[in-house]
């Protein structure tokens, strides 16, 4: 599989002067994100493509290139990977749709199938906009994407909610190891994919989007293996499916896909978004937060509204927000001044006095010393007061305990902050129940870890 | 594919070491009443037909017979609605349970393979759609998170007159029927009602759907 992510050399085969070609995008892409092996657009009628050679076919080639990229229509498609088998080339995509999913397509995947067998090809896709090894600079990837490079890898079975998935989570400030777009898998399938990520050095964390696939038992086996090594986070489409009411018994007809889905995501330790943007939220929280050792956590605020939409979703995930110790009331009371007219408790609520970051940053320090497991700290952006940003930077470096900022405001306006601290380690929201929806994950994980070392019932 | 019936599928279930509860086929009123007097009243009569899955739904279930002049009633009472749906129909008689009904269950998914169900059961189980999955074999950590995830867990900590449920003992059983699922290879099964009061559990109906007869007639 190294071969084909981080392959020294691609041929594109269907490549054509023009935006609108599939070929010429994927190409625009190698040499846009400098990919540094060596690149053969194949076209007989072409001299050159954006300023390299261009050869009349894979016969003609200076060398077996590792990877091949077929972008020609389903039908020709076939014949290219014969082709590319008898050359011995070893890794290849197809990325014509209009196989299995389209009538008489069925037959000429069961060919792609046979041919990949007889020459051991290893194929992604067919029907897939490709991948892009965003850390290794290796886009076969004929569409556009915004991200940057990062430690989570997608793999995904639709390339328009991989794309969606990969762009909120750059909104939310986080690039990409890997997008993998796995289409039809007619020879990888999900689990291949998962085997080589859980060995991937440049890839911490996995996000998965699933519509369905054959190989549950498989899936399941590999996930069970994977999601003790990496934190894996999946949004399964498909709510509710045609349930048989004729079935010989209710077992059967109660149990629909999603359902046995949910089940083997359960059983196996990856944490199940409900939406793309969950998923998105959730990677972010699961790539970079360390583990709690416990499930107590402090909220701090200034403003009390949000902690409690915040802690409304935190406790439905398991969260406990125990009081204070006397004593760090105390220390709080000698911060914010006695006579403010407010019981502090979890959340801890400062009001008035809570919106100086001179008063913030060490009421946060003290809540950090305390014997919580995890701290989510909430503030509202006002332009006219500094955020207690490199406070909390510090902090941050002084404990081991996962720390999520909520910070409530615009992100465009917000945007300098939010790098800041992520650049820090501590991820932002600009929502309290994403902030939740973060820490909520981040205690499954939590808990399938401990599950997975036998700690726990 | 072989089909057992409630009386054969308990037999299997027994055989296994599943605790079921005593049930006796038979084919008339007088057969019924001598049953009925070994077992002790109050007793719980059943349509046992290969032509009628749904029991309850066709009036094939009388449960609570506290004595044999209603069971004789009872008796008459079936035959007149069932006989016209199936002419062969015989019937069953079991001692009347107690306690909290629950549904266990086995179904093999395409994808995934056998796959075990655990949730409410007795006649709401299709309304009310509370049960969870988990592939089989389970563990005992697998059964404790789905008693977790099922909404009316709380009728298992013991409201209303019920008796609580006995958790180890529920935990027990649930692993006990995915080992016997898996390892007689069960396509599709029925656990429903299971009657659970304590550490008792008692499997009060049963139907199974292709089963490894291991070389034994079953």
């Amino acid at each position: 599989m190294d071969t084909l992510f981080s392959p020294s050399s691609i041929a594109l085969v269907g490549v054509r002067q023009g935006q609108l070609n599939v070929g010429f995008a994927a190409l625009w892409n190698l040499i846009h994100h400098s990919y540094e092996g060596r690149i053969y657009p194949i076209n007989p009628r072409l001299k050159e493509l954006m300023g390299l050679p261009c050869y009349p076919s894979l016969q003609d080639l200076p060398e077996v290139p590792e990877l091949v990229m077929i972008l020609v229509g389903h039908e020709r498609a076939v014949a290219v990977l014969e082709d590319c088998g008898r050359q011995g080339i070893k890794n290849a995509i197809i990325v014509a749709g209009g196989y299995k999913e389209y009538k008489s397509g069925r037959e000429l995947e069961k060919s792609i199938k046979k041919i990949c067998q007889r020459y051991s090809i290893k194929l992604l896709g067919p029907n897939t906009l490709g991948f892009a090894n965003v850390k290794g600079n290796v886009w076969p990837f004929f569409w556009h994407m915004k991200t940057k490079p990062g430690s989570i890898a997608l793999v995904s079975q639709s390339g328009g909610v991989g794309l969606t998935i990969a762009h909120l989570l750059y909104e939310e400030g986080v690039g990409l190891s890997k997008w993998i777009g796995v289409g039809n898998r007619t020879v990888l399938e999900f689990a291949d994919y998962m085997d080589y990520l859980s060995t991937d050095k440049d890839t911490k964390t996995l996000g998965l989007f699933v519509e369905g696939t054959e190989d549950g038992k498989r899936f399941y086996q590999t996930s069970q293996c994977l999601a003790s090594i990496k934190p894996v986070a999946v949004y399964k489409v498909g709510e509710t499916e045609e349930v048989d009411r004729a079935a010989r018994t209710h077992t059967g007809s109660m149990a629909g896909s999603k359902a046995i889905y949910s089940a083997a995501f359960r059983q196996s330790g990856l944490v199940e978004a409900s939406s793309p943007r969950e998923l998105a939220i959730i990677l972010k929280a699961l790539d970079m937060l360390p583990l709690p050792q416990g499930n107590s956590l402090c909220l701090l605020t200034f403003t009390a509204g949000p902690s409690i939409v915040a802690l409304d979703k935190l406790l439905q995930y398991g969260w406990k927000v125990p009081s204070l110790r006397k004593e760090a009331i105390g220390q709080i009371y000698r911060i914010i001044g006695e006579k403010t007219p407010v019981d502090i408790d979890n959340p801890v609520d400062m009001t008035g006095p809570g919106f100086l970051p001179e008063i913030y940053a060490p009421v946060a320090r003290i809540l950090l010393r305390e014997p919580f497991d995890a701290a989510l700290f909430l503030w509202g952006y006002n332009r006219a007061i500094r955020a207690p940003v490199d406070e909390l930077i510090m902090m941050r470096r002084e404990t081991k305990k996962p720390v999520v900022v909520v910070l409530l405001g615009v992100r465009s306006e917000i945007a300098e902050e939010i790098e800041m601290l992520q650049g820090a380690g501590i991820p932002v929201y600009i929502t309290p129940e994403d902030g939740a929806l973060a820490l909520g994950a981040l205690l499954q994980r939590k808990r399938i870890m401990e599950k997975k070392n036998g700690l726990l019932g | 594919m072989a089909y057992l019936g409630e009386v054969e599928a308990k037999a299997f279930l027994a055989k296994e070491g599943l605790p079921v509860n005593p049930t006796y086929e038979v084919e008339s009123l007088e057969e019924a009443l001598e049953k009925a007097g070994l077992l002790g009243y109050p007793v719980v009569l059943k349509i046992s037909s290969e032509k009628i899955i749904h029991k309850s739904d066709v009036g094939g279930v009388t449960a609570g017979i506290p004595g044999p002049q209603e069971l004789e009633k009872a008796f008459l009472k079936m035959v007149e609605r069932v006989r016209p749906i199936d002419s062969q129909t015989a019937f069953s008689l079991q001692p009347h349970l107690q306690g909290v009904e629950l549904a266990v269950g086995i179904s093999t998914d395409p994808s995934f393979g056998q796959v075990i169900m655990f949730g409410l059961g007795g006649i709401w189980i299709e309304v009310l759609k509370d049960v969870t999955f988990r592939l089989v074999p389970i563990e005992e950590r697998d059964a404790w998170q789905m008693i977790e995830e099922i909404k009316g867990k709380k009728l298992l900590k013991g409201i209303r007159g019920y008796p609580a449920v006995d958790g180890e003992a529920l935990v027990r059983f649930l692993v006990e029927v995915s080992r016997v699922a898996h390892s007689r290879r069960v396509q599709e099964m029925d656990l429903n009602p299971v009657f659970a009061s304590g550490e008792r559990l008692t499997i009060a109906d049963a139907r199974i759907v292709g089963v490894e007869s291991n070389g034994s007639p079953l």
